[in-house]
């Protein structure tokens, strides 16, 4: 690594956070001193603004960066994008950050001149480019899905506490009024104890379900191929995987639950303190081997949890819907009202009431209970500390704040919550993907294994569908791999990087 | 139009028509004389063989007709003779013909009963206009397209008490029997909770409408395949098979399999019209049924059946591959889709788990109860069940396993399902006067819209959502078009027997 041959950057290194903090008490001192013209000639200046570097930005990634910078906080020094065509807009709103392809060459070579990374890759890089730039303790904002994995998760948070770093994972919904309500709400006993909760969502609303095209496409000459793979196995180039819609394919996304159960899930995760479930279920229209299906349903069975004072945590079903399918309407709801709002929502029903919340746990509420009056606050709120809502900054400038402050637990959704999280929301796709078994998965949580496969089971999955009506008759021609399940399981927990990959995590 | 009539009058018309009579005739002398053929036009033979006629016989309805070959068949017809060639041939004897209106025209005397197996917007127009005449009726399920449809079925059939038969052919096996029986003999106590399922559709659906028509292949009749619908556009995406597809035409997986597997819920609970409904879907478009479908019916407590009550039940459907949790203990590796579904009753004393058609139920608690058979065993096929009531007078007839009292009312409950799907929009559940067939919680105010085009694209790596919708409708007004059809012009149903 570059860095230690530099004298300066030792210091910056080993000493940025204490010295972050000294700055920060010199500035409330002397408030009227400017920053700049504390640094004299090879100093690195200005401290109190976070120097990040941007992997993946193309996407949700350019909007994270806009929210980070817009306090004058953060400042982008660097950039990096396997696709400089996708990325062209958010290189053009910092000129004068470095550009790259390779996150690895980026974090070697500029290793002095960043503190924290903001990861919005697709889903299956999401754990190598966090997991290196935590091991060089850099702070790190990664969108959701924390990871493409459980094991993923697992090890990220493990490395992210070896190394003191701070973290956020990018649903940032978490830091909004909606979540605080609801969990404050079912701890103050106002639902009674809950045993059944649905979340649900209208994603995916773009193409799944899709075989893997078998026509051949020339990489463009603004994409690096090879390292949009990055860990998963080799495969020839096609758009119809990137740029955007990699989501839909098992090797780089997580389908609908990716997308929208980090959001989704949320507020149940922590309102209900789930942790680990016991089991997992799941089914959903054609799932093969190359994409998630357009529609899933999975239900995850929770534990007994520990009691709060007010409320109790009995064994808890938890159901996720997608595509559009929805839970029952609930007893007492108002004819007319939409379950939750256009992307989906959560329902709570407990043995004293039924709460339900939309997207982002906005807007919850009791049933018959419209004018609910506010539990006790327990949860510091992010949007009156930094003076911005959620969905405007809110959540990337407090994990900036908790950097400035040294403290990892600060941000709502660092890695010891949104690890656990992500466990589950992945866990979906187990459930999904391994239907075939015809059970109920059982999980051991704490060794990340299925206990009740046994080793020479076999499941079969579709690898291609062809339908067609020829003369009126139609014909199903669907084709199947066997594979054996045990495997099959292991890998979707702890994929096997591609060779140049491994050992990073 | 000119097409066919071209080919109607040419090839295949009048003259084949000619042509068949001649042939039988002539075989007529040399063999047994078969009694349709004795009577000549206008005479009923009082035979033990019965002359039927088939309606829509490209797929089903020839799998059906070749399970009646003991009987004459004596006219078929369908309004695309490529795709009923293979039946055409299979009965060289028959009439051929591409309008049944015309076949019934002209044949009226000649055919005691019909099968109809066309696409289902037009079993209803088909099946009440033979009753009215006086003939048998067998009709493929969904017995109807909507709640209307079969409620005139239902009257239709007690009115001119005819032998009538729904072509859930799971209704005369061994399984709808044996899980009503365990039901009856109150085995798994009172059920307030079923949930069944599908893993149809298996073909497209959540399909946008094609933005080009294509040209009406000469075999093809397309004015006669859209009947009673609303005029559109040929396209192959329509016709032949896929119509179901289409909620013009078709029904969706409801209409598919809800038949088979819902029926043994239907009769072994004993369930009548339901009093709630509501459902939720993949993208529900204008004119496609979505890839995947759930629906909730509530339906009333009934009266006891023997000692056994029958309280308020909740029935879940769900279909395109989402499936119910699956029961307690179920065992692991075991397959809940049995034959292309299932339905899972919850009872307070056992669980009965029930294939599609009413295959293989049994308890998930492991007993194996000897209950007593009380229900009718049918020894024949589906099809000759109803063979043999057809050929039975009214007054000693024992009624067909799916009988219109009962495949009435029971395809009401299937086509409830497609309500409360299309109905998803006004955000409730829905609630449902049965004897007067109307939503008691549609207001004049309340409004809906359905996605008329799905325009995702990709741009740059950038998605656009762009969707077509239609214009805000009058709920009551889309409602009572979906209870109850406003035909195209020309096309009429029998009125209402009161």
């Amino acid at each position: 690594m570059k860095r230690n041959k530099q004298p300066e950057s030792k210091m910056m290194d080993s000493s940025r956070r204490k010295f972050v903090k000294g700055a920060a008490l010199t500035a409330s001192a002397f408030t009227i001193v400017p920053r700049y013209v504390l640094g004299g000639k090879g100093y690195r200046a200005p401290s109190d603004v976070l120097n990040v570097a941007g992997v993946g930005v193309g996407g949700m990634g350019r909007s994270n960066l806009r929210n980070m910078v817009k306090t004058g906080e953060a400042k982008v020094v660097g950039l990096c994008d396997v696709d400089w065509k996708y990325a062209e807009k958010c290189f053009a709103d910092y000129p004068e950050a470095k550009k790259y392809h390779d996150f690895r060459e980026m974090y070697d070579e500029m290793s002095n001149d960043f503190d924290a990374v903001m990861i919005a890759t697709p889903d299956h890089t999401h754990a190598v480019a966090a997991a290196l730039a935590m091991k060089m303790k850099k702070h790190a904002y990664i969108q959701k899905p924390l990871t493409h994995s459980v094991w993923e998760s697992r090890r990220l948070r493990q490395i992210a506490n070896e190394e003191g770093v701070v973290t956020q994972m990018g649903n940032q919904g978490n830091s909004g009024e909606g979540i605080r309500k609801v969990t404050e709400w079912i701890w103050n006993g106002d639902l009674g104890s809950i045993t059944e909760v649905h979340a649900w969502t209208n994603r995916p609303i773009w193409p799944q379900g899709l075989e893997r095209p078998a026509e051949k496409v020339k990489v463009p000459q603004t994409l690096n191929w090879d390292l949009f793979l990055g860990p998963a196995p080799d495969r020839p180039y096609h758009p119809a995987y990137t740029p955007w819609n990699w989501r839909a394919w098992w090797d780089f996304g997580t389908g609908a639950l990716g997308d929208m159960a980090c959001h989704i899930m949320d507020p149940a995760f922590k309102a209900m303190k789930f942790g680990h479930p016991v089991a997992v279920e799941g089914s959903s229209s054609q799932v093969n081997t190359e994409s998630a299906p357009l529609t899933e349903k999975v239900t995850y069975y929770f534990p007994e949890r520990e009691n709060l004072p007010r409320v109790a945590f009995p064994e808890c079903t938890f159901t996720w819907w997608d595509g559009g399918m929805m839970p029952d309407r609930p007893e007492g709801i108002e004819d007319g009202k939409m379950m939750g709002d256009w992307g989906g929502g959560n329902m709570f029903i407990g043995s004293k009431g039924t709460l339900l919340c939309s997207t982002y746990g906005a807007n919850p509420y009791i049933l018959g209970k419209p004018d609910y009056p506010a539990a006790p606050k327990i949860f510091r709120r992010p949007e009156e500390d930094t003076g911005l809502t959620w969905n405007e900054g809110a959540h990337e400038i407090d994990w900036i704040h908790a950097i400035f402050k040294n403290d990892p637990e600060m941000p709502s959704s660092n890695i010891n919550y949104s690890g656990p999280l992500n466990e589950v929301v992945v866990m979906g796709n187990l459930g999904v993907r391994l239907q075939d078994l015809r059970r109920r998965l059982m999980w051991d949580g704490e060794n990340m294994k299925i206990t009740n496969i046994g080793p020479s089971e076999e499941i079969r999955i579709v690898t291609s569908d062809k339908f067609t009506v020829v003369d009126g008759d139609p014909k199903f021609d669907t084709q199947y791999a066997t594979i054996n399940a045990k495997q099959a399981a292991e890998e979707y927990v702890k994929h096997t990087y591609r060779q140049e990959w491994q050992g990073i995590l | 139009m000119n097409n066919n009539q071209k080919s109607n009058g040419n090839k295949l018309g009048l003259s084949r028509r000619k042509f068949v009579k001649g042939a039988a005739l002539a075989a007529s002398a040399f063999t047994i004389v078969p009694r349709h053929v004795v009577g000549g036009v206008g005479y009923k033979a009082p035979s033990d063989t019965l002359n039927i006629a088939g309606v829509g016989v490209g797929g089903m309805g020839f799998a059906n007709l070749k399970n009646m070959t003991s009987e004459n068949i004596v006219a078929l017809c369908d309004v695309d003779w490529k795709y009923a060639k293979p039946c055409f041939d299979a009965f060289p004897k028959a009439k051929t013909y591409w309008d049944w209106r015309k076949m019934f025209d002209e044949m009226g005397q000649d055919f005691d009963a019909v099968v109809i197996a066309t696409a289902d917007h037009t079993h209803a127009i088909v099946a009440s206009q033979a009753m009215t005449m006086g003939k048998h009726v067998y009709v493929q399920k969904p017995l109807t397209h909507s709640v209307y449809e079969s409620r005139l079925l239902t009257k239709l059939a007690a009115k001119h008490k005819v032998a009538t038969q729904m072509g859930n052919q799971g209704a005369s096996g061994e399984g709808v029997a044996e899980a009503c029986e365990l039901i009856w003999n109150g085995e798994i106590g009172e059920v307030t909770r079923v949930e069944s399922f599908t893993d149809r559709p298996i073909w497209p659906q959540g399909l946008n409408v094609p933005e080009q028509g294509q040209w009406v292949p000469d075999t093809l009749n397309w004015d006669l395949f859209i009947g009673p619908a609303k005029m559109r556009p040929f396209n192959e995406i329509y016709h032949p098979w896929n119509w179901r597809g289409w909620w013009d035409y078709g029904t969706g997986a409801l209409g598919d399999m809800a038949c088979h597997i819902l029926h043994p819920v239907f009769e072994a609970l004993k369930l009548g019209y339901p009093t709630k409904a509501q459902g939720s879907s993949t993208l529900l478009l204008t004119d496609c049924a979505p890839t995947a479908q759930a629906v909730k019916l509530t339906f009333p407590a009934r009266p006891k059946v023997g000692k056994v009550k029958m309280p308020e039940v909740e029935v879940s459907w769900y279909d395109g591959g989402i499936k119910p949790m699956m029961p307690e203990n179920w065992p692991a590796g075991k397959n809940m889709n049995n034959a292309g579904g299932a339905s899972i009753f919850y009872g307070t004393k056992d669980v009965l788990h029930v294939g599609c058609y009413g295959r293989t139920p049994w308890l998930l608690s492991g007993r194996k109860p000897e209950v007593p058979k009380t229900e009718r065993r049918v020894e024949l096929s589906h099809e000759m069940d109803w063979v043999r009531a057809c050929k039975e007078s009214p007054e000693n007839r024992v009624p067909c396993t799916s009988d219109f009292a009962e495949a009435g009312p029971f395809n009401e409950m299937v086509v409830m399902g497609v309500l409360a799907v299309r109905l998803q929009d006004l955000n409730k559940e829905l609630e449902w006067d049965g004897e007067n067939m109307k939503f008691t919680n549609i207001s004049d105010g309340d409004e809906v819209k359905t996605v008329i085009k799905d325009g995702f694209t990709i741009h740059d790596g950038h998605p656009t959502f762009n969707k077509d919708w239609t214009e805000p409708m009058s709920a009551v007004e889309f409602s009572q078009e979906l209870i109850k059809h406003n035909y195209r012009d020309g096309w009429s149903l029998p009125d209402m027997p009161s």
